[in-house]
């Protein structure tokens, strides 16, 4: 049962992004973030389980429905975390674009592309199998599918692009808040099923050509 | 705010970095599985660099 290093590490490490976006963002935009991303993993994650040709997750200790609880704190965490890094990137070297939502989002997504390799190849092992792909998935590294790092990309890009823009459009961070959670939220799951499995589809025809 | 406030979403992401490598190395038994952080660890390089220049900006 070592999937409880995962949970583990992912709530924990949630604390530290909350404590950090208390003091950053205030109240409001911080219950937001977070509930949002916990909507945001656990509603995303069990439509998956719905869909063929994708991932199960088969040794959690906890989960709500098919998904475990580690993915309402894993997603918001990592998406927060690579959010506050890149914008610090992005004030120190391009300036000009510290204020672009889209040069933000994107870095954004960069780096939580790039914190999915260590996670999705501990946890694809056979030692570990916290998450597993189908027989047919084709792996790239280890067991890991070329999708990972493009979905958790995505995932990133359109939960904070949708976060920063609906902040910055409503101005009452209550209202933002409320907004984000039940409207935002909800929408970049949809946006991003539909991403991944535009994405799936380009993959396959990339490395099947006719 | 001072560097610890700065430093708290980067240590969620070295958490989470620590254990997949430990992971790697004492349960799967493949410490080439752990060449998988160095992208993630690049990037917090950078993060380094800049906020080191943010900083000196700032003074």
């Amino acid at each position: 049962m070592t999937a409880i290093i995962v949970t583990l590490a992912v709530m924990i490490g949630c604390i530290p992004c909350i404590v950090h976006s208390l003091k950053e963002h205030g109240q409001w935009p911080t219950i937001a973030f977070f509930t949002g991303g916990f909507i945001f993993g656990i509603v995303r994650e069990n439509i998956v389980a719905l869909m063929p040709g994708m991932y199960t997750y088969p040794n959690h200790p906890l989960y709500i429905g098919a998904a475990p609880l580690m993915m309402g704190f894993g997603w918001s965490a990592s998406f927060y975390a690579c959010w506050m890094v890149s914008k610090r990137i992005i004030e120190a070297f391009a300036p000009h674009f510290k204020d672009s939502r889209l040069a933000v989002s994107f870095l954004t997504a960069v780096g939580t592309a790039l914190l999915s390799l260590p996670v999705e190849i501990a946890a694809g092992a056979p030692e570990t199998s916290w998450w597993i792909w189908p027989a047919e998935a084709i792996s790239v590294w280890y067991e890991m599918p070329p999708i990972v790092p493009f979905g958790w990309g995505g995932a990133a890009f359109i939960f904070v692009f949708m976060f920063i823009w609906l902040m910055d459009k409503i101005k009452s961070p209550k209202r933002a808040a409320v907004f984000f959670v039940f409207g935002g939220s909800v929408s970049a799951i949809f946006i991003h099923l539909i991403y991944v499995v535009t994405v799936r589809g380009v993959i396959v025809l990339l490395l099947n050509p006719i | 705010m001072g560097l610890t406030h700065d430093l708290l979403p980067v240590s969620a992401i070295a958490l989470v970095i620590i254990a997949m490598v430990s992971v790697d190395v004492l349960i799967i038994g493949d410490p080439y599985r752990a060449i998988s952080a160095i992208p993630i660890v690049l990037f917090l390089l950078v993060w380094a660099a800049a906020t080191f220049k943010v900083r000196r900006r700032g003074q």
